[in-house]
C-alpha cells in the first residue's frame, strides 16, 4: 500500500490515466444498474430540450435523454477495446513470438505481412472490411480486432528478438524443452510490461477507431448506441442544439486520454524498473 | 547509394506486392461469387457460364489475379459501378481537393510544432512548458472529428468568422476555396502536432545530454547558438522518421474530416463508394492510397539516409 502511494505521488500520468479509465468504467457498470431515462425510446414531447434538471445533458433529435445515451454507449466503447486487446493477445502476440524466435522464412512473411498492413491506414483497413461485410456492431468488432494484431505482433516480436539469446532461454533449449514451452512459459512472462503498455494504447485506439467509423455512419448501427454515432446526430442538429455535441465528444476524448496516459504511465514505470 | 536505393525500392515493390494481393484477396475471394449474388440461385446455368466467362470469372484465383495486376499495370482500376465511370478518373477529378488539404495540413504541422517543439524543449519545467506538455496530450486523444465540431461551432455559428460548410471550388473563387480549408485543415492537423512537438521535445532533451554539447557550452556558445546550430541538426533525425506517420495520419484525417465539411475529395468518394456497396472503386481507392503510403516511406527512408549516412540498409542507425 505504501508502495502504491509512492507510484502515485511519482508517477502522475499513470494516476490520472488510472483515475479517468476508473471513472469511465464505473459509468460503464452504473449503466447496468441505473439509468435516468429509457435510453431507446423516441418522445416526441421532448425534442431536442436543452440541460436542465430531469434531463442532465439535454435531449436528442428523438427526445431521448442524452445521458442515459451516454452512458449505455459506453458499454460499446469498453467492448470494441476489450476486443482489440483479446485479439492481440490471441493472435498477434503469438504470431509475433513465434516470428521473432524461429527468424527464418516465417519470421520473413510474418514482417512482410506486418509491413503490407502498415501500408494501409488503419481506418482504411477497417472501412475495405466493413465494405465487403457490411456495417454493424460485429463487423466493428472484427475490422477493430484486425486492427490490433499488427501492434501486438510487433511488440512480441521486437521482445523475441532481444530475449532469445538470452542465456537461460539458450539452455531452456539446449536441455530440450519444446519450442511451444519455451515461447509461452520461459518468453511470454517476460513480456508483462511491455503487453500492458500496448494493451493500454491499443485500448485507445480501438475506442478511436470506433467513434470514427460510428461517426461516418459506418460502424455500429442504432440501436446500438456509440459515442461516434450520437456525435454525427449531434451535428445535424448543431444549429438547433449546440450542447448536444458537447457531452458525447468528450467522453471519448476523456476515455482516449486516459488510456493513452495510462499507457505513458506503465511504460515509464517500466523503464524505472529497469534502470533500478 | 544506387545499391541501397535500389534494395529500398525493391522492398517498397514488395511491400506493393502483398498490399495487392492482401486487397485481391479482400475484394475477390471474400465476397463470393458475384455471378451468384447478382442473377440469384434459380438462374439458366447456360447464361451463368456466358457470364462468367465475359468477366474472367471461370479461371483459377492466381489466373485472375494476374489479369488484374496486367490491367493495373496498364493504368486501369477498374470500372466504378455506381458512377459508370474508370475508378482512375473519379480519383482524378477528387485529387486535387485532397491533395490541397493535405498539403495545407503539413504546412500547419511544421510552421506550428517546430518553433514550439524547441521552445519547449528549452523551457521543459516552466509552468507554461508543463502546461503545454499536457496540452499536447489532450491533442493526441482528441477525436479529429470532434474537435472539427467545435471549431464549426466556436468560428462558424458563434463568431461567424467562417463558413461551415459550403465548400467553394479553387476555380471558382481561390479565396473563398482557402476560406473553406481552413478549419478542416486545423482539425486534420492537431493531433500531428501534438505528436511531433512530443517528438521534437524528447528528441531535444536527450542530445542536450551528449558530450558536444558539454563541449558548445565550455567553449562559451550561448544555450540559442547551441540550440539552434548543433542540436537541432541531430534532434530532427528521429522527427524526420515520424514523417511517414503523419502522412498516415492526415490521410486518415481527411477520409473523415473531408464528410465533415463535405469537401468533394477521395476521402468523400470513398464514403459514397462504401455506402453504394461499389466494391470497385473502394478496391481502386485502397490500392491508391496503399501506393502513396508505400512511397510516401520509401521517400522519407532515403531523405534519412542522404541526411544521415550512419543509416545503413535496413533502415538502422549503425
Amino acid at each position: 500500500m505504501k508502495n502504491f502511494k509512492k507510484i502515485a505521488k511519482e508517477n502522475k500520468t499513470l494516476t490520472i490515466g488510472a483515475i479517468l479509465v476508473l471513472f469511465l468504467f464505473s459509468l460503464m457498470i452504473l449503466s447496468f444498474i441505473y439509468l435516468p431515462h429509457p435510453p431507446n425510446t423516441p418522445s416526441s414531447a421532448n425534442q431536442l430540450k436543452p440541460p436542465s434538471a430531469t434531463f442532465w445533458l439535454g435531449t436528442d433529435h428523438l427526445g431521448r435523454d442524452v445521458f442515459s445515451r451516454i452512458l449505455l454507449a459506453s458499454r460499446t466503447a469498453f467492448l470494441v477495446g476489450s476486443a482489440s486487446v483479446v485479439a492481440g493477445l490471441l493472435l498477434g502476440v503469438p504470431l509475433g513470438l513465434a516470428g521473432g524466435y524461429f527468424g527464418g522464412w516465417f519470421d520473413a512473411l510474418v514482417l512482410r505481412l506486418l509491413d503490407a498492413m502498415k501500408a494501409i491506414p488503419s481506418l482504411l483497413l477497417a472501412l475495405m472490411l466493413i465494405s465487403v461485410f457490411g456495417t454493424g456492431m460485429s463487423v466493428t468488432i472484427l475490422a477493430i480486432a484486425v486492427l490490433a494484431i499488427p501492434l501486438y505482433a510487433r511488440m512480441a516480436r521486437n521482445s523475441a528478438i532481444q530475449l532469445k539469446n538470452l542465456d537461460y532461454i539458450q539452455w531452456t533449449k539446449m536441455i530440450g524443452i519444446p519450442s511451444s514451452r519455451i515461447l509461452f512459459v520461459h518468453l511470454l512472462p517476460n513480456l508483462r510490461s511491455s503487453l500492458l503498455v500496448t494493451a493500454s494504447l491499443g485500448f485507445a485506439n480501438a475506442v478511436l477507431t470506433e467513434a470514427g467509423l460510428s461517426y461516418l455512419g459506418l460502424g455500429v448501427q442504432p440501436p446500438d448506441p456509440s459515442w461516434g454515432k450520437m456525435l454525427s446526430e449531434a451535428q445535424n442538429n448543431l444549429f438547433n442544439a449546440p450542447w448536444l455535441a458537447f457531452a458525447s465528444g468528450l467522453a471519448i476524448t476523456l476515455l482516449v486520454l486516459g488510456f493513452n496516459l495510462l499507457g505513458d504511465g506503465l511504460r515509464d514505470l517500466s523503464d524505472l524498473h529497469r534502470k533500478e | 547509394m544506387t545499391r541501397s536505393f535500389l534494395t529500398r525500392l525493391f522492398s517498397s515493390l514488395s511491400t506493393l506486392f502483398l498490399v495487392s494481393l492482401l486487397i485481391f484477396f479482400v475484394f475477390q475471394i471474400i465476397p463470393g461469387d458475384p455471378i451468384l449474388s447478382k442473377l440469384g440461385p434459380e438462374a439458366d446455368p447456360a447464361l451463368e457460364a456466358l457470364l462468367r466467362k465475359e468477366l474472367g470469372l471461370d479461371k483459377p484465383p492466381m489466373a485472375r489475379y494476374l489479369d488484374w495486376v496486367v490491367s493495373l499495370l496498364r493504368g486501369d482500376l477498374g470500372t466504378s459501378i455506381r458512377f459508370q465511370m474508370p475508378v482512375q478518373q473519379l480519383i482524378a477529378e477528387r485529387l486535387p481537393n485532397t491533395l490541397a488539404l493535405t498539403l495545407w495540413s503539413f504546412f500547419l504541422i511544421v510552421f506550428i510544432s517546430l518553433p514550439l517543439g524547441l521552445w519547449l524543449a528549452k523551457n521543459n519545467n516552466s509552468t507554461l512548458g508543463l502546461f503545454i506538455n499536457a496540452f499536447t496530450q489532450l491533442g493526441i486523444a482528441i477525436p479529429s472529428f470532434w474537435l472539427a465540431i467545435m471549431l464549426m461551432l466556436i468560428f462558424g455559428l458563434r463568431l461567424g468568422w467562417l463558413p461551415i460548410h459550403g465548400y467553394v471550388p479553387f476555380s471558382k473563387d481561390p479565396w473563398g476555396f482557402m476560406r473553406s480549408l481552413l478549419l478542416p485543415g486545423i482539425a486534420i492537423s492537431t493531433s500531428s502536432i501534438a505528436i511531433v512537438i512530443r517528438y521534437l521535445r524528447a528528441s531535444v532533451l536527450d542530445e542536450m545530454l551528449q558530450d558536444y554539447v558539454r563541449t558548445a557550452r565550455n567553449k562559451g556558445l550561448s544555450e540559442n547558438t547551441i540550440l539552434i546550430r548543433h542540436v537541432l541538426r541531430n534532434a530532427f533525425l528521429p522527427v524526420l522518421t515520424i514523417l511517414g506517420v503523419l502522412l498516415i495520419n492526415i490521410l486518415t484525417g481527411s477520409i473523415v474530416i473531408e464528410s465533415t465539411f463535405s469537401i468533394p475529395g477521395i476521402g468523400q468518394l470513398l464514403q459514397t463508394a462504401i455506402r453504394s456497396r461499389d466494391l470497385p472503386l473502394v478496391q481502386g481507392i485502397t490500392l491508391y492510397i496503399a501506393a502513396v503510403v508505400t512511397f510516401g516511406f520509401l521517400f522519407v527512408d532515403l531523405l534519412s539516409a542522404k541526411i544521415d549516412p550512419r543509416i545503413n540498409d535496413r533502415g538502422d542507425r549503425a
